[in-house]
């Protein structure tokens, strides 16, 4: 397959030239009862410099294995079953495990939803900042100590002296999560994978942590891979969104077009069922409220819930269509003409 | 005479951790339900509307205060003496599939508060009655015979609705009832509680850190900051004209699913005082752009600033008059 093909869903003439990342057909498998599951069936998505991209989705959707995929992470049940990686003209599937652990923390960098089991639970806050840039930078004990402070101070954490010194489980949820947004920063790497980051946290909290990304984000010139299950931080946020379900891209486009003209019943349905603290809203909930993701249909995931569905929907998997700039969709309702 | 259904007066609740160290959870909390009336406790972590929410179902002894129900003080009573008002104050909890008991089926559980309370008096009566409370709660009947394992997050919060409403409450207290949902399926349970609501003419008290949801379903809301109420009235004032610096910021930092909306956000700095060493006078203050000295002296009281708002803030209440 070559590169224009693979690029499927979310490919978008970009600004500033080549795709930073770029996913390419991705499918992920896990064991299921009756031999192995495709939980990501041909996911196809990319990134370009400096922006931020949303991948949501709802639980099972895919998009933390994904993400994982990205960094080759996964792990022993998950197999990676075809798809290509590459991150600045580079495929990463094809690098041997030593040199992807240049990749990993120095150009691509990940920060997770339960930040707390991402710290090492025996180790001073202060030390463990201090050895990513020992590690990273090649910087002596001293100085990296002394760098690892002024760290902990930009990320906005009072009392910096006090809590180089303190553990993991002294610090609470939003703190420990700007422990390693520092230890993210101190690797300047070139996109940041934030794996539902503010999840467990309080809105003033999640809203001081988004904060501190956009500010990393703009003075270091870095790509942000967004995954989230929350349309309004995807609103507030990201410049472009691609919508996951079931293991299949349904959507991707721009944030002002997929929320002004959403294609995909599933985008509709999301973003329908979205209620606003600014204003009283009446919603109707669209649907049966079914939950039961069907991971081995091999048509449309969504045929099971879809409001719309036909009779291909369950014959046979709907083809990517451009439905606007840059907007696209996989539903037949879009394949007829 | 009280018209109340619920009266909440000066409520306190303190966990001591040990000898030294006492957990100050709740700080003097007033307020009441009106009958038929949907009530949103609101707050972060901390604030104390689990703890408040558990003192009014007695899953907490309280420390201090009085909780009212239907006039009749409910806190001093005996385990037997309270059983009759248990049956019109249920809970429905935040965790499911901690809240139900793995061992028993759908139909057990719902089988559970009528027996308990002796609410049926033949073996066809009961079926009848739980079948009904299944069907109203849109679950089918052929799910009677699972256990909660083999039900999705949805339905296992439906049969926590069940069982909440098969004794036919007057009160419900939901804690954050649709939290652990995915969104598309929380719309429904949030559109079931609010049509089980207008059916029943119940009265709710839902705890909540996601006001978008208490703004749909509730008619007034309390905010809660380090165990007090620091704002409160009708929900549209509130979220419309919000007046506490905490109100504010708080509403302000939840993100809206429109592209377009734009607004000032304000970010709080630092974190809430610890609930073991609470500061003197107003517990917000360090972190408000409203604070003046006198703030850290005493504590504020809430200032009527008419239309059935009430805020906890001198500065706040002076730039509304």
């Amino acid at each position: 397959m070559t590169r224009e093909q693979g690029a499927a869903a979310g490919s978008t003439p970009a600004h500033h030239g080549e795709a930073l990342l770029r996913v390419e057909n991705l499918s992920i498998s896990f064991p299921g009862r009756d031999g192995r599951v495709a939980v990501v069936d041909g996911v196809s998505f990319h990134i370009t410099e400096e922006e931020t991209l949303g991948l949501v989705g709802e639980s099972g959707s895919g998009k933390t294995v994904s993400a994982l995929a990205i960094m080759r992470l996964n792990r022993k049940p998950a197999r990676v079953e075809q798809g290509q990686i590459w991150f600045e003209g580079q495929n990463l599937q094809a690098k041997t495990e030593h040199l992807m652990t240049g990749v990993r923390g120095r150009e691509i960098s990940m920060i997770f939803q339960t930040p707390r089991s991402s710290l090492n639970p025996l180790m001073r806050v202060g030390d463990q900042i201090a050895r990513v840039f020992r590690l990273q930078q090649g910087l002596g004990r001293k100085e990296a100590k002394e760098k690892a402070r002024e760290m902990l101070r930009q990320v906005g954490i009072s009392e910096a002296e006090r809590h180089m010194r303190s553990y993991p489980h002294q610090l609470s949820g939003g703190m420990s999560q700007r422990v390693l947004i520092a230890m993210m920063v101190a690797c300047e790497p070139k996109l940041l994978i934030a794996d539902e980051p503010t999840t467990g946290l309080d809105v003033t909290v999640q809203a001081q942590i988004f904060e501190l990304i956009k500010q990393v984000q703009q003075t270091r010139c870095m790509a942000v891979l967004l995954i989230t299950h929350d349309l309004g931080v995807i609103a507030e946020l990201c410049q472009r969104m691609v919508v996951i379900y079931a293991g299949h891209v349904m959507e991707s486009g721009s944030v002002g077009r997929v929320f002004d003209v959403p294609g995909h019943p599933y985008t509709q349905m999301l973003l329908q069922s979205m209620l606003r603290v600014d204003r009283r809203a009446d919603v109707t909930p669209v649907g049966r409220g079914v939950e039961e993701i069907v991971y081995t249909l091999t048509a449309c995931r969504f045929a099971p819930r879809c409001p719309s569905v036909m009779d291909v929907c369950w014959a046979q998997k709907p083809a990517v269509v451009d439905i606007g700039p840059g907007h696209r969709v996989m539903c037949h309702l879009y394949s007829g003409e | 005479m009280d018209s109340s259904l619920l009266r909440v007066e000066n409520l306190h609740k303190q966990f001591r951790l040990d000898r030294t160290t006492t957990v100050h959870a709740v700080n003097g909390v007033d307020f009441e339900l009106a009958p038929r009336e949907a009530v949103g406790l609101v707050g972060e972590s901390g604030c104390g509307k689990s703890t408040t929410a558990r003192c009014i179902v007695r899953l907490e002894q309280v420390t201090q205060g009085g909780i009212f129900f239907e006039g009749q003080e409910i806190t001093r009573l005996s385990q037997r003496e309270f059983r009759p008002v248990r049956r019109s104050v249920q809970m429905v909890f935040q965790d499911p599939i901690m809240s139900l008991n793995p061992r028993l089926t759908v139909r057990q559980t719902v089988r559970e508060p009528l027996l308990v309370h002796h609410l049926t008096s033949t073996p066809a009566e009961m079926k009848a009655r739980i079948e009904e409370i299944m069907t109203l709660v849109n679950l089918e009947l052929s799910l009677l015979d699972r256990s909660p394992r083999q039900l999705s997050g949805g339905q296992r919060q439906r049969v926590g609705i069940a069982r909440a409403l098969v004794t036919g409450p007057k009160l419900v207290v939901l804690d954050e009832p649709t939290s652990s949902l995915d969104m598309s399926i929380r719309i429904h349970v949030i559109d079931l509680l609010r049509r089980l609501q207008e059916q029943m003419g119940m009265t709710y008290l839902f705890i909540s850190h996601d006001l978008s949801t208490v703004r749909y379903l509730c008619q007034r809301v309390l905010v809660m900051y380090l165990g007090r109420v620091v704002e409160t009235g009708p929900v549209d004032e509130i979220f419309d004209r919000p007046l506490h610096y905490y109100t504010r910021a708080l509403l302000s930092a939840i993100p809206i699913p429109d592209p377009r909306a734009r607004r000032q956000r304000i970010i709080l700095k630092g974190e809430p005082p610890s609930l073991t060493k609470l500061p003197p006078g107003c517990g917000f203050a360090d972190r408000c752009g409203f604070a003046i000295g006198a703030c850290r002296e005493d504590e504020p009281a809430l200032y009527d600033v008419g239309r059935g708002h009430r805020v906890a803030c001198r500065q706040a209440a002076g730039l509304r008059s």
